[in-house]
């Protein structure tokens, strides 16, 4: 049974292309107002997992429900509430951006204005008389994003939704989700190669490997304060971590090609008591920021790289 | 709400389609070769009609190089859309696949009756201004008057544009199967061509679509010489032998493309 | 259908020569033969029939053989015939006396005894050159001008001789015939040749045509007149005249009336007179020709028969799609034996289905499509539309581009014939050669054709089929006409009714 707090559940899903499994066995939910991160390396089974909910991909086994209704059963009930993004869409070269958006709208059973304030909302208004073969990689991430929100979707699914963009608008394009996430209630499901932009815009990151998630968390969580590890900025940073290894309570301490020198407290040890070792010595003590972790981290050790 | 996914669908295909440089060539081609046709058959005033310079003019331009235009145009249409992602980019939005499919389809059979459309218009124009449009006279006697021979040209159109319509099936089944433009069309020819080679070895010729293309209009042609032709029961078995063919690969096409997965 | 008792007739038949340039090995299969159509007057010009000894059967008479009836459907005996030069021609009175006629001598002579030879009826006689009538300006060669036919109406069988002075009768006397003779109607002027005689002519007139180096005419000679049609050339065209001379009979003697002249109208040079009603007192004219199709396919074009009423200028015109490559076949034949001539279309070619299609069934095609349009005689003219059509698919050995032996027998007009009548209802009967090797026979009556064969039979490839009533029994008979030096041809005799 769906809770209606979840938008999207998927249970034991499986694809199978010919000899090889590229999805075996997934559960995951994405609930709802929520903005959930797939992350994973090539090949993990991300585009896979996003092609089987917008329809595109036949799963072999499994079940996915969205909106409370079976996909399997109900594909076009589901794609009338749902915005999807593909990665690096494509488009019709010869038709303007205007007129795709219209076109997009009318496959829903939207009019004309639907099309235009998806525009003015993906900042395209400018591009309107281009043919979409003559827009830039951008510009059509931006057109494909303007797309997938036609008629304000109750669910948004976007593969690399920032793929081709620079800094700026990528920013801004996640400025943007967080905003339809928070004042609209959207839920979002996407997937990126980019940990910083998980880290910034996801409540949640499943992570998924070869096919299996292999972990699901809050990001919150993920990127809390660590107090046992220690970053010390100072001068002579060899000398510190050697006279820091000397204390008690540091469990170890390294050297950082930056020229910070991590800390790592063990039983006993504290950031106040390091921090007066070191200028006892002589340090030029600059700063002392307890270690936060990073999604990468995450990553790195749920991956095993 | 069945009936209103697919005229969205057909709207999306349609609109594509006039804004291609191709669509239009199909359909102009046939049309602007109707200026070399008086040279194997010549229109003057002569007193002597001339509507078999339809039935030649139909035959030079439609019935073979408008035919193979048709084909090629609708499988690389077909195909290119699933090479290049077109196709994912439209069914993420709430159409069925059937939809999307049927519908280029249909706007294929929408290109096939325009194009043959206008070459048939052409030529009667050409006929008009060049030559005369008395009906057919033998032996001083009015054989056919040029009503008849309206009605009759207009049962060979018929007949002409079911066989296109079956061509274009042909050619939505090979778009789909090859899923890129090239080998789509290269397999569309050679489905043509293998079953021009054995349909007369194989005696099966009267059954297959392809025959009646140029049977119309030389029935018709027949008719403009003073001779009875047969021309009704031509276009019966035109429709007959091409409304298998127009409702079988189209439905083979969805059913292979329902169950494909669509990916990068 | 299967060959009864081949063993045995084998054992009765033997091989015999004469027929059209080829033996004749008999063969009686006690089932209908059917077979492929050829210029019917090749083989059914050079033999008639004749009760030679008198058993109340017809035997038969060759060019230069005749072929004496068994107690079986076939001949037991071949004897060649008495005289033999070159230019002696053989007729039969109807007391079965063969009559030799070597120029202006003739014998008689009936069949010996033990059928081996011939004895002497009559002693040897002579007929004179006629003297009276117009000198003959030139002189003229004809194919067949002495003949016998009873005009006096005495039971006994006269000498008709067409001599430059005119048609002259010699009464029959006794053994001989009067050596005077009288000329009974004189002979044109002579006058342009026309074409020579063709298919148009329908056999069984007892009429003589004489083309000439400088003068030709047709001779007919009936119970109550005596015809000659002639043409000559104008600016306008070719004129026909009729001339037409009642016989009157007083006593023993034969008197000709004034003859009626009737020329036509010009026409065509290369209509020709045909006798449209047997008892029409003038011929019709007709024509046959390919004409070209404006369609622009190479090949394409039309067989056309047309035929003038007599006396009229405008014509009649029947045209069929008919490609060039294939011979046109004989168009005027009575085929409800109605004693009126029928238009007969019979076309051969490939379906008309436009030029690609055209040039796909040439390279990979294996049919042809044969099409037979009647138009049946009706009191003063025909139909507009044909009475009956009939279409039928023959099988090429091998594509038409390749040059099929079909095709050469299309090409010679050998595909197809309606001009036998096999099981004796007074309509002609459909052979078609379906196949290089089969060759079937359809019934038809008059609303067309059966769609299954009674009969069909094997053939060789290079053999022409023709019909002929070969043993005189008034059913069709089939015989199979070999290649020159192909070996000697086949005769399947008919008996009884297939049906």
């Amino acid at each position: 049974m769906v809770s209606m707090d979840v938008c999207v559940q998927v249970e034991q899903l499986r694809k199978r292309y010919g000899r090889t499994e590229a999805l075996r066995g997934i559960d995951f939910e994405v609930r709802r107002g929520e903005i959930l991160g797939l992350l994973g390396p090539n090949g993990a089974g991300k585009s896979t997992t996003l092609g089987i909910l917008c329809g595109l991909v036949r799963p072999t086994a499994g079940r996915v429900s969205v909106f409370g209704l079976d996909l399997s059963r109900h594909r076009l009930a589901i794609l009338e509430r749902t915005g999807t993004l593909l990665e690096r869409p494509s488009f019709p070269t010869r038709l303007t951006v205007r007129r795709l958006a219209r076109l997009h709208a009318r496959l829903k059973g939207l009019g004309s204005e639907s099309a235009e304030q998806a525009l003015r909302r993906a900042g395209l208004m400018d591009w309107v008389a281009v043919p979409a073969g003559r827009l830039s990689l951008g510009l059509r991430q931006r057109l494909g994003l303007a797309l997938a929100i036609l008629g304000e979707p109750e669910l948004l699914i976007l593969d690399e939704p920032t793929s081709g963009l620079d800094v700026e608008s990528a920013g801004m394009v996640l400025d943007f989700l967080r905003q339809l996430a928070r004042e609209n209630g959207v839920t979002i499901l996407f997937s990126s190669h980019h940990m910083g932009e998980v880290e910034r815009l996801c409540d949640r990151v499943a992570i998924i490997r070869q096919g299996v998630i292999v972990s699901v968390a809050d990001t919150a969580g993920l990127l809390a304060w660590n107090l046992g590890e220690l970053e010390v900025f100072t001068d002579r940073p060899e000398e510190a971590a050697a006279l820091a290894r000397t204390l008690a309570g540091t469990e170890r301490a390294e050297v950082e090609p930056s020229g910070l020198v991590r800390v790592v407290l063990g039983e006993g040890g504290t950031s106040h008591g390091l921090t007066r070792s070191l200028v006892e010595a002589g340090f030029e003590v600059r700063a002392v920021i307890p270690a936060r972790r990073s999604l990468e981290t995450h990553f790195r050790e749920v991956i095993g790289t | 709400m069945m009936v209103s996914r697919f005229r969205r669908a057909w709207a999306v295909e349609t609109a594509r389609m006039v804004r291609s440089g191709f669509a239009w060539t199909v359909a102009a081609v046939p049309a602007l070769m109707m200026g070399l046709v008086p040279v194997i058959r010549p229109v003057i005033r002569d007193g002597r009609g001339d509507y078999d310079f339809i039935a030649t003019a139909m035959t030079a331009t439609v019935c073979t190089p408008g035919f193979l235009l048709l084909l090629v145009w609708m499988a690389v249409w077909t195909a290119s859309d699933l090479a290049d992602g077109t196709a994912r980019s439209l069914l993420i939005r709430p159409i069925r696949r059937s939809d999307y499919l049927l519908a280029k389809y249909a706007a294929g059979l929408m290109l096939g009756t325009v194009m043959s459309g206008l070459a048939l218009v052409t030529a009667w124009l050409m006929m008009w201004m060049l030559g005369d449009t008395t009906g057919v006279a033998y032996g001083g006697e009015v054989v056919f008057t040029s009503d008849q021979l309206v009605v009759s040209g207009l049962l060979a159109f018929v007949a002409t544009v079911f066989a296109l319509w079956a061509g274009c099936a042909v050619a939505v089944l090979a778009g789909v199967l090859t899923r890129h433009p090239g080998p789509a069309a290269v397999l569309t020819l050679l489905m043509w061509l293998t079953l021009e080679l054995v349909k007369y070895p194989m005696g099966i010729d009267r059954w297959v679509f392809t025959t009646s293309l140029e049977t119309a209009w030389q029935g018709f042609g027949d008719l403009c010489r003073g001779m009875d032709a047969p021309l009704g029961r031509t276009v019966v078995r035109a429709v007959v032998t091409a409304l298998p063919v127009i409702v079988i690969c189209p439905a083979v096409a969805v059913a292979v493309f329902h169950q494909r997965d669509l990916t990068p | 259908m299967t060959r009864v008792g081949v063993g045995l007739m084998l054992g009765l038949a033997g091989v015999m020569a004469g027929m059209a340039e080829a033996g004749v090995l008999v063969e009686v299969p006690g089932l209908w033969a059917g077979f492929a159509a050829g210029p019917a007057a090749r083989v059914t010009g050079n033999f008639s029939h004749a009760d030679l000894n008198d058993d109340g059967r017809a035997d038969l008479l060759l060019e230069r053989e005749a072929w004496i009836r068994g107690a079986g459907p076939g001949w037991t005996r071949k004897i060649p015939l008495p005289g033999g030069a070159e230019t002696d021609a053989y007729d039969v009175d109807r007391e079965g006396v063969l009559w030799v006629i070597s120029g202006n001598r003739l014998s008689g002579w009936r069949l010996a005894a033990a059928e081996d030879g011939w004895e002497p009826a009559t002693d040897e006689v002579s007929v004179d050159e006629p003297v009276t009538g117009r000198e003959p300006a030139l002189d003229f060669g004809c194919a067949r001008r002495r003949f016998l036919y009873d005009l006096d109406g005495d039971d006994q069988d006269d000498l008709v001789t067409v001599t430059p002075r005119g048609v002259c009768w010699h009464r029959r006397q006794g053994a001989g015939f009067d050596a005077a003779g009288r000329v009974l109607t004189p002979l044109p002027e002579p006058q342009a040749v026309y074409t020579a005689r063709g298919t148009l002519w329908p056999p069984g007139q007892r009429a003589l045509c004489l083309p000439g180096f400088r003068f030709s005419a047709e001779v007919s000679v009936g119970a109550d007149a005596i015809l000659l049609v002639h043409g000559e050339e104008s600016a306008a065209g070719m004129r026909w005249t009729t001339l037409r001379y009642p016989i009157f009979r007083e006593g023993h003697s034969v008197k000709t009336g004034e003859g009626t002249r009737d020329t036509g109208p010009p026409l065509p040079p290369d209509a020709v007179p045909v006798w449209l009603d047997r008892d029409a007192g003038r011929p019709g004219f007709a024509r046959v020709y390919r004409e070209p199709d404006s369609s622009g396919i190479p090949g394409e074009a039309f067989a056309v028969c047309e035929v003038w009423e007599p006396g009229e200028t405008s014509s009649r015109v029947f045209r069929r799609p008919a490609p060039s490559g294939a011979a046109l076949y004989p168009p005027l034949a009575d085929i409800n034996r109605d004693g009126r001539l029928d238009v007969v279309l019979m076309t051969v070619g490939l379906a008309r289905r436009g030029p690609r299609e055209r040039a796909q069934e040439l390279l990979t095609g294996n049919r042809l499509q044969v099409e037979v349009s009647v138009w049946f005689r009706q009191a003063g003219g025909y139909p507009r539309e044909p009475s009956w059509q009939d279409n039928r698919t023959v099988y090429l050995d091998a594509p038409p581009i390749r040059q099929p032996r079909m095709l050469e027998a299309a090409a010679r007009g050998q595909l197809a014939s309606l001009h036998g009548d096999f099981n004796g209802d007074g309509r002609a009967d459909l052979l078609l050669r379906e196949r290089l090797d089969q060759v079937a026979c359809y019934l038809c009556d008059e609303g067309g054709c059966a769609r299954q064969p009674v009969f069909t039979v094997e053939v060789s490839p290079g053999e022409a089929v023709v019909p002929a009533d070969i043993n005189g029994d008034g059913l069709a008979d089939v015989v199979r006409v070999p290649e020159p030096g192909g070996g000697p041809a086949r005769v399947y005799l008919t008996e009884g009714n297939p049906q």
